[in-house]
């Protein structure tokens, strides 16, 4: 099965001034599609960087790193952009969901930017629906941000990331402004977009997240630790 | 795509309606004050033309003036040049439709039954009634006649009436005034022609021409003759062949300037629009200014909503918006809300100008219209321009770590 994320030997580093931060030291690893990986480490360890990297918001300083077999360092802006909005979902700690949109034009955002005519608005809002259906919140079509709890936010913030059927779901400690049981039910819900064939690659420091994972990528100081499966 | 991104921008300006109002308002403002202005102008403009057409100064009408020299001058009361032989020589001009020669008294002192008051004294023929547009609201009109055998007869102008028959003006027909020393019979009086600018239409008296020359001025030179045209079209080749006659008629050299000047509703417009030229040249500074002005204010706005709004822009990138994206959506939310801002001014102007319109004239025209849609896009543009392109390179990742980094 050909890997839907290659990265070899990836580094990256910031350039500040006279002041050169390697964050990434090559690193190498693929995902095969289907699969559900944890990225865990320390603050600092580059995790998030190292997702931003898969999430096509930057370029590796060297190395390559192949999305669905595309050589991501050579595209321009537009191909890049595009790559997101198609093969990527993004779901972020802090729920990044635009306040002034409700749910449903917060998980319908995505379409905006991708190719195809305003015709499919029925079948593009239908789809939504449906997604917030799958994650739970078939009553909070018409709420905004403001008025959901964290838990429901992050709900929203996953039918986004589904929302253009992507390869890949990236997501960047998604439990972090969370309470327990609410973690325990995005953790849940990510498990179960995993068992319907969606990869799913999960940054975290916590262990507990972290372990729900079937395969954990430890990343220390810009390169990898350890690479295991877990049970 | 293109089509999407314009829509998610009118959507995302009326979810931040605070940007939004400030944004427009300079662009509302310096519309709103430019409407207002060329809807006064042009209504100045109207309404000096309206006052030329009550003077019976249509566009079908030159005046022959005694005098030469400037346009319009103090008229000298002495200038003895135009007889009434031109005025009946004119005729002779197919595109000539009619002649009305005149002579005029300033201030007259008049007198009927111990009441004194001071008035024009015109003197005219028939023809003056038709190319002047009076009209004879109570007895009769000049007629031949009276201009033959040198009558005392006159009509009266309605402020005159007024002020000699206060009780009942019918009374006046039949009775016998006094102008100067004379006595004349009033025999008509005139309908209303009302007050054009500050000048009273009504406040004169028309007397024979011929009874005028004998008793007032006391010589057969006249003042002015009032000259109709078949046609307003070619009014300035007639008046180069009226000038070219009148000199010749009087040998002058061709050293000699004019001695007599030939006036015609074109020349009164050229300095109304003299004046008014003044007008647009102080009209394009404030639109430079205001140009300025607004799309500092634009360019300000945005900047401090995209700040503001790094987060969401972080956001759109990472679910797919490239850097063009983003720049199109914000230099159209500029575009949109400049013209937006420039249509409720012209609004505002429009509406202002309505309720003026009783105070003073105004003109409404679509020129404004015109002028708020370009001017609305070309502040769009350019003040939204640098936002815009501001906008676009935000950096996704910081944006969208926030504190984080």
């Amino acid at each position: 099965m050909m890997p839907v994320i290659s990265l070899n030997q990836v580094e990256k580093r910031y350039v500040s001034g006279s002041v050169i931060t390697e964050v990434l030291k090559g690193v190498t690893f693929s995902v095969l599609p289907g699969e559900l990986v944890s990225i865990m480490g320390p603050s600092g360890a580059g995790k998030s960087t190292l997702l931003y990297i898969l999430g096509c918001l930057a370029y590796p300083s060297a190395g390559q790193y192949k999305l669905d077999g595309v050589d991501v360092g050579t595209l321009p802006d537009v191909a890049l952009s595009r790559l997101r909005n198609e093969k990527l979902g993004f779901v972020f700690q802090s729920f990044h969901l635009i306040p002034q949109y409700t749910a449903l034009e917060n998980v319908l955002l995505p379409t905006v930017y991708s190719k195809g005519s305003r015709k499919e608005k029925k079948q593009l809002t239908d789809r939504a629906k449906e997604l917030l259906d799958l994650v739970g919140l078939s009553e909070r079509y018409h709420y905004l941000p403001g008025e959901l709890s964290g838990g429901q936010r992050q709900r929203v913030a996953i039918a986004r990331a589904l929302m253009n059927n992507p390869e890949v779901i990236l997501a960047d400690e998604p439990t972090g402004n969370l309470d327990s049981r609410q973690s325990v039910e995005i953790v849940a819900l990510l498990r179960e977009l995993n068992e319907r064939g969606r990869t799913i690659i999960l940054v975290t420091h916590d262990p507990e997240v972290g372990r729900q994972a079937r395969r954990l990528i430890t990343i220390r100081d810009g390169v990898i630790q350890s690479d295991e499966p877990c049970s | 795509m293109f089509l999407k991104i314009l829509k998610l921008s009118l959507r995302d300006s009326l979810k931040h309606p605070l940007f939004t109002i400030l944004m427009m308002i300079g662009v509302v403002v310096s519309i709103f004050s430019m409407t207002t202005i060329v809807a006064i102008g042009d209504g100045t403009k109207m309404e000096i033309v309206k006052v030329l057409q009550g003077f019976g100064f249509g566009g079908d009408v030159m005046m022959v003036a005694a005098g030469g020299g400037r346009l319009f001058r103090h008229r000298p009361s002495n200038v003895k040049t135009l007889t009434l032989a031109d005025a009946e020589a004119l005729r002779q001009f197919p595109f000539v439709v009619d002649v009305a020669p005149r002579q005029g008294i300033r201030r007259y002192p008049i007198h009927y039954m111990g009441r004194s008051f001071k008035t024009r004294i015109l003197g005219v023929t028939p023809s003056y009634l038709k190319v002047g547009k009076y009209a004879i609201d109570m007895g009769q009109a000049l007629n031949q006649r009276d201009l033959r055998d040198h009558l005392k007869v006159c009509l009266l102008g309605k402020t005159v009436a007024k002020e000699l028959f206060p009780k009942d003006m019918a009374a006046a027909l039949g009775q016998f005034i006094q102008i100067g020393k004379f006595f004349f019979r009033v025999k008509g009086i005139l309908a209303e022609k009302g007050q054009l600018g500050r000048f009273d239409m009504d406040d004169r008296i028309l007397i024979p021409l011929t009874t005028c020359s004998t008793l007032f001025i006391r010589d057969t030179y006249i003042h002015a003759i009032s000259v109709k045209l078949t046609d307003a079209k070619n009014i300035a080749t007639y008046q180069k062949l009226v000038k070219a006659f009148l000199r010749k008629r009087h040998h002058l050299l061709p050293t000699q300037p004019d001695d007599f000047r030939v006036v015609t509703s074109l020349d009164v417009v050229r300095i109304v629009n003299q004046s008014s030229r003044e007008l647009t040249r102080l009209l394009v500074r404030i639109m430079i200014i205001s140009l300025l002005v607004s799309g500092i204010i634009i360019t300000n706005v945005m900047l401090a909503a995209i700040s503001e709004r790094r987060v969401e822009i972080g956001i759109k990138r990472a679910l797919g918006a490239s850097r063009r994206a983003i720049l199109i959506q914000f230099l159209f939310e500029a575009i949109w809300l400049s013209l937006l801002g420039s249509l409720i001014g012209v609004g505002a102007g429009v509406l202002v100008a309505y309720f003026l319109r009783n105070m003073i004239p105004v003109s409404l025209s679509l020129h404004p219209l015109y002028l708020a849609v370009g001017f609305g896009f070309l502040v769009g543009t350019v003040s939204g321009a640098f936002p815009a392109y501001r906008a676009g390179q935000v950096d996704p990742i910081r944006a969208i770590l926030g504190g984080r980094r």
